[in-house]
């Protein structure tokens, strides 16, 4: 799958960026052995061909970029796992590298094309783990020890020296019909300075998701609130970042609405010679103040399918967001208008999502934790 | 005997001084120190601050309201309120993180850092209007020059420049400046998990901020163990309790000739402009190969930074960021305290402020945010420069 779109972001009283790209390009590939008892999971992800800049995007930040996406890793995810039972308890166990479990999924399979704000507050992608799960009845367990390190550029590794540094735990139920609720915790070791001296985060997240059917007009929604704490050596709680997000698209006759209501804090970064990356490890590892976000996004997408070239789904889209940048502390050294010259941003995004073949539902969730509950139709 | 010489260094001072006198009197209490003037600056981010004679040079750092940290700005401090008297603009810098003025005022050096990494010299035939005479640029110092200390070795002077980069190991680049006009690396040397934030040179002695690994003394031609500023040769290392360890300052009291004591700054984490954090750690350094930390002084929500000495009254000026500058006693012993005054009961170290050593406050009594980077004693005079105002001239606290 890829999608193709361009991007017009304008500050008030502030510059406008033009800006195109293909982004989310990839090619999934999955296989099973045995009766689904051995699993093989691959991603493989263009955007550090395609995205070396990064996708520019108001209030996100992470992996040395800021107010822009950052390209993912070339393998973005290789897993490979086992599933069996004990009694009444289903049991998997995956290697490799993935989606840890905690916070929700991953928003590329979700309704927006646009990531949120709160990607590295709210999930943790891209390194190597194992993960054990345990589901009984309605309730599923899942734990993850992984490399606390994030990547440094597209083709980067996890570092070896960084194996299970740093463990996530979530649990969901899947309450009633369509409706699970989960809830997840993590720490992880120094995720921006690879050598292991960096600021630690405590995470927490938790979330609430509907998942509907084809004959249900709500086809998807989800309310969700994410918190991150970092500390280093004996000063706990330096400062925090909270999220709380909602999102949901519908079915209508002119094709998918989608809407996502987000408030999320962030750090602001010493950036580098350009105003959207930052300087990674930070220099002394500080930060420069800290920032809320708060925005409006509505969507709409329509998608249509030829299976009779291979299921071919063609999905136009446009996407429209109004953004707010506030200083959450007394002073904010760096401030998001040295990149935009303004802090109330209106963007507007269009093109079209192309996927070929069989597409996977959702993301990160693996063995006995990939079924719970129903999968968001929003591709 | 080269341990015996290399410990004679630190360790002229069976006479422990001359401390201060609290049996039968009051403890000191702090005075707030008084300001004399304010050179403000609202345009840029103020780093360090380095003053010679009358005249007093600020660097520059980050990105304010679209102004990059690209500016040295001169003062005129002969009087009570510094006056602005020039800036020079480095071209392709981001940030100006360090600026110092040699010992004989002959010239300037500064530290660019983001790639490209370089230090620019600059002669200071007229003290107002410092001439660029060379810009010294290296493979192993592109990806930015965080601190940069000028000081003579034998009569020789050398820049060392601390080079931080997740790109590869930091490491210390020691330049060769007998000749400023022409630059010349003499070396280059990986050190510190994960930074080398700084050095101090003294005596023929290289101290160098090691952050996690602590803080190494090294022989750089004092030390009698036949290193050179080409080959530094190591005596000690410290680990500092919280690690972190981020700049120091070695004492020389000529009171009683007692070279006792370091005085190292830890940085921890800091929200610029809002709060930092990080102790003051005072190192014995009696004998130089097992240097022990034996005090400390903690502000809570603050940090300390950059430090500096008005020797001749043992008084150490420490910038503290959002406390604004703190003023200790530093002469006699700091490594002997009540069990009172110790940090805790599971932590032997003495508490400077438990002690009664905190003499002066500065700048926490503006009635608006003060970010302090650097202190510059000269003269009876302090010099502070503020990251979010410019630059202060406080009167020093006398004995």
């Amino acid at each position: 799958m890829a999608a193709g779109l361009v991007t017009r972001i304008a500050a008030k009283d502030g510059r406008t960026f033009n800006e195109g790209y293909i982004t989310q390009p990839m090619v999934m590939a999955s296989a099973a052995f045995w009766s689904g008892k051995l699993q093989a999971l691959a991603v493989y992800n263009f955007e550090g061909n395609t995205l070396r800049r990064g996708e520019l995007s108001p209030g996100t930040y992470g992996e040395g970029y800021i107010d822009r996406r950052h390209p993912h890793t070339h393998v973005h995810e290789l897993m490979l796992g086992a599933r069996g039972a004990l009694g009444k308890a289903q049991l998997s166990l995956y290697a490799g590298k993935g989606i840890v479990p905690f916070g929700s999924e991953d928003p590329m399979m979700r309704p927006f094309t646009r990531y949120p704000a709160n990607h590295h507050l709210a999930q943790i992608l891209e390194r190597a783990q194992i993960v054990a799960a345990a589901r009984i009845g309605r309730v599923t367990l899942e734990a993850s020890g992984f490399n606390g390190d994030e990547p440094e550029n597209p083709r980067d590794w996890p570092n070896s020296d960084r194996y299970f540094d740093s463990w996530a735990a979530r649990a969901t139920i899947a309450a009633v019909a369509g409706f699970e609720a989960s809830a997840s915790a993590a720490r992880v070791k120094s995720p921006e300075d690879p050598a292991g001296f960096g600021l630690n985060q405590n995470k927490w997240a938790a979330s609430l998701r509907y998942s509907g059917t084809s004959n249900n007009r709500v086809r998807y929604a989800m309310v969700e609130w994410a918190q991150t704490s970092e500390w280093l050596g004996p000063r706990k709680d330096l400062w925090s970042f909270a999220s709380g997000l909602f999102e949901g698209s519908a079915r209508t006759p002119i094709g998918d609405i989608a809407a996502r209501l987000e408030r999320t804090s962030r750090p602001e970064e010493q950036r580098d010679e350009t105003p959207f990356r930052s300087v990674r490890p930070l220099l002394d590892f500080g930060i420069l103040g800290r920032t809320l976000w708060e925005s409006v996004n509505v969507g709409w997408s329509r998608g249509f399918g030829w299976q009779s070239t291979g299921n071919v789904q063609v999905t136009p889209f446009i996407e429209v967001s109004h953004h707010r940048a506030r200083p959450l502390e007394r002073v904010v050294i760096v401030s998001p208008e040295v990149a935009f010259g303004g802090l109330r941003l209106l963007s507007f995004s269009a093109g079209v999502r192309v996927g070929l073949g069989a597409m996977r539902g959702e993301m990160g969730r693996y063995g006995v934790a990939s079924s719970v509950g129903a999968t968001p139709p929003n591709r | 005997m080269l341990l015996a010489a290399v410990a004679m260094v630190g360790c002229d001072d069976s006479n422990p001084g001359v401390g201060p006198d609290t049996t039968n009197k009051p403890p000191p209490v702090p005075v707030v120190m008084s300001v004399a003037g304010q050179g403000e600056i609202l345009s840029r981010y103020t780093a360090e601050v380095s003053v010679h004679g009358n005249v007093a040079y600020t660097s520059t750092w980050g990105t304010r309201a679209g102004a990059n940290g690209n500016a040295l700005l001169v003062w005129d401090v002969s009087g009570n309120t510094p006056q602005l008297r020039d800036s020079l603009f480095v071209d392709q810098a981001v940030t100006l993180g360090d600026v110092q003025a040699t010992e004989d005022g002959k010239y300037l050096v500064v530290a660019t850092e983001l790639a490209p990494g370089s230090i620019v010299v600059y002669d200071l035939a007229d003290p107002l209007k410092p001439r660029q005479i060379s810009r010294f640029l290296s493979p192993n110092i592109t990806r930015g020059v965080h601190t940069a200390e000028v000081q003579p070795v034998n009569g020789h002077l050398y820049a060392f420049l601390s080079v931080n980069s997740s790109a590869f190991p930091s490491r210390l680049v020691i330049v060769d400046l007998a000749d400023p006009a022409n630059p010349i690396e003499v070396l280059s040397r990986d050190m510190g998990r994960p930074f080398i934030h700084d050095v101090f040179v003294r005596s023929g002695l290289l101290f160098t901020a090691l952050w996690h690994d602590g803080m190494t003394i090294w022989d750089i031609g004092g030390g009698g163990r036949g290193g050179s500023p080409q080959n530094p040769i190591e005596i000690g290392n410290v680990r500092t309790v919280n690690g972190s360890a981020h700049n120091m300052f070695w004492f020389h009291d000529p009171s009683n000739n007692s070279k006792r004591y370091v005085f190292v700054g830890e940085e921890g984490p800091a929200s610029i402009g809002n709060r930092a954090s990080g102790d003051l750690h005072v190192v014995d350094v009696s004998d130089m190969t097992r240097p022990v930390e034996v005090a400390m002084y903690h502000v809570t929500d603050a940090g300390v930074h950059n430090l500096s000495m008005d020797e001749p009254n043992g008084m150490l000026y420490a910038a503290f960021y959002n406390a604004g500058v703190r003023v200790f006693d530093v002469r006699g012993d700091l490594g002997s305290c009540t069990a009172e005054q110790k940090v805790s009961a599971t932590d032997s170290r003495c508490d400077l402020e438990k002690m009664n050593r905190v003499r002066g406050i500065g700048l926490q009594d503006r009635g608006k945010p003060v970010f302090i980077w650097g202190v510059h004693f000269v003269a009876g005079n302090v010099y502070a420069s503020d990251m979010l105002n410019g630059l202060w001239k406080l009167r020093g606290v006398t004995r």
